[in-house]
């Protein structure tokens, strides 16, 4: 008919690409499918929203790479970081060029319809949770840990204080229901477990059995233990280093 | 099925609006609206802690008695039918979701560290602490609006109906406050001429403020 098919013509884009490939190729590079974007998550082992994600990546086997951010040296505002990530903190995921922050976020989107619960009310208090886990939760982090191993150690005990009826809800919360939004696990257990477990460097959990006993539960959880042994250690370093 | 039940909430509490203004935006006629009286601590009595022992505004009462908390979580239960507000992908909903944790991390201190001094506490060094903590937020969306029409895009979403009512309660602060921002201020009035039941939720809010005024 006068014109090139359609093979011809995939034969020839084929021909260009390869050649093209070959000019620029590390020697026995594999090629990749262009398809599938590359995940990353940019985190640091003592941060609980990059372990909660890390946890999670863990445990259901997600290939997602995981790169530690120097928070110390201050990477998180480089400017090739802040590019990407304009809010200059960690956790922070990419995936090709799409660009996502905060731990909800990032956490619901690895997921996906994993651990998603089924009942309406149990819906509604995941979504509670996530609420609360901002507004409340958090203040295990930014009023008592943080001010203990890396600011100001004065405003720890008024830290506590604030945290004490959160401590008393939960408490009684895991002592009727396994985990935090029923008897399954959901991703507010991800999110909930690396604020409060860190307490135990402290000494604050030991008046709360039923927080102690779920931390327990959650051993037996793939993928908890590692990243828990890890922050661990790094926070009584720093607080070694502080005594 | 438009959602039914009790919304209890105040017509200054910012998050309390944001509910009250998706529910007239959705032309929902089957969820009774109460009022707290915060400012005589009704939400400290015993029969509404009974119910959210928090003590929290607003607070949602389903059908079947079911009670909850957090304006994020009764915007997304009162919304669930609405297919076309709800984000359509998943980066879609990574995107909404990434909104909720900047709003309540970031967004909430229009309301927690400048209204709550400005009205309540009249610590004016506070007030002014806050006025700096919020400045980065500010520049931010007004960045952002300058170059779409929403929060998210061209396209409204629940993030529109959480963030506005924290931004436009900074005109009881004071106009210098919004005034460098004039993106911000765009989006605020292409909300009152273009979504349904943002006029009203801003006049609830002036005149409920008025009243609180008086009593004070």
């Amino acid at each position: 008919m006068g014109c090139t098919s359609s093979t011809d013509n995939k034969k020839a884009a084929t021909a260009t690409a390869t050649a093209k490939a070959a000019a620029k190729a590390v020697p026995e590079a594999l090629p990749v499918a262009e398809d599938k974007a590359k995940a990353v998550l940019h985190g640091h082992p003592l941060s609980q929203p990059c372990r909660s994600i890390q946890w999670y990546i863990a445990y259901a086997g997600k290939d997602v790479e995981v790169r530690d951010v120097d928070l110390m040296k201050g990477a998180q505002k480089a400017p090739e970081y802040v590019k990407k990530f304009p809010a200059g903190q960690v956790p922070a995921f990419e995936e090709g060029t799409f660009y996502l922050e905060e731990s909800l976020a990032i956490l619901s989107y690895i997921a996906g319809s994993d651990l998603k619960p089924v009942s309406q009310k149990d819906v509604i208090l995941l979504d509670q949770y996530f609420g609360r886990h901002y507004a409340q939760v958090r203040k295990f982090s930014t009023k008592v840990i943080i001010p203990a191993l890396l600011g100001d150690k004065e405003t720890v005990p008024e830290g506590i204080e604030t945290i004490t009826p959160l401590l008393e809800d939960y408490n009684k919360l895991l002592g009727e229901q396994k985990f935090i939004v029923g008897d399954k696990l959901t991703l507010a257990d991800f999110l909930f477990a690396p604020e409060v477990d860190q307490l135990q460097i402290m000494d604050i959990l030991d008046k709360y059995p039923n927080i102690l006993a779920y931390i327990k539960r959650l051993s037996e959880i793939k993928g908890y233990s590692e990243g828990w042994t890890k922050a661990k250690d790094i926070a009584e370093q720093l607080k070694a280093s502080r005594q | 099925m438009p959602a039914s039940g009790i919304l209890y909430g105040h017509p200054v509490s910012q998050p309390c609006r944001s509910v009250q203004w998706y529910l007239d935006y959705s032309g929902n006629t089957t969820v009774e609206r109460k009022v707290v009286d915060i400012m005589a601590g009704a939400h400290k009595q015993p029969d509404y802690v009974a119910k959210f022992p928090n003590h929290q505004v607003p607070g949602f009462e389903t059908e079947d008695g079911f009670c909850f908390a957090e304006s994020s979580a009764i915007l997304k239960h009162v919304s669930r039918d609405d297919e076309k507000i709800k984000p359509q992908t998943a980066k879609d909903e990574a995107r909404l979701n990434e909104y909720f944790g900047r709003h309540y991390s970031q967004v909430r201190k229009f309301s927690t560290e400048v209204f709550f001094h400005h009205l309540l506490t009249k610590d004016e060094e506070k007030k002014q602490a806050g006025l700096v903590a919020i400045k980065p937020q500010l520049e931010s969306y007004n960045e952002k609006l300058g170059k779409q029409k929403y929060i998210l895009g061209d396209k409204l979403t629940l993030a529109d109906f959480l963030f506005a009512p924290e931004v436009d309660q900074m005109e009881a602060v004071g106009k210098e406050v919004l005034a460098p921002y004039q993106n911000i201020l765009k989006y605020l009035e292409r909300l009152t001429t273009d979504v349904k039941g943002y006029k009203e939720c801003i006049g609830g809010m002036r005149s409920g403020l008025e009243e609180m005024l008086k009593m004070m």
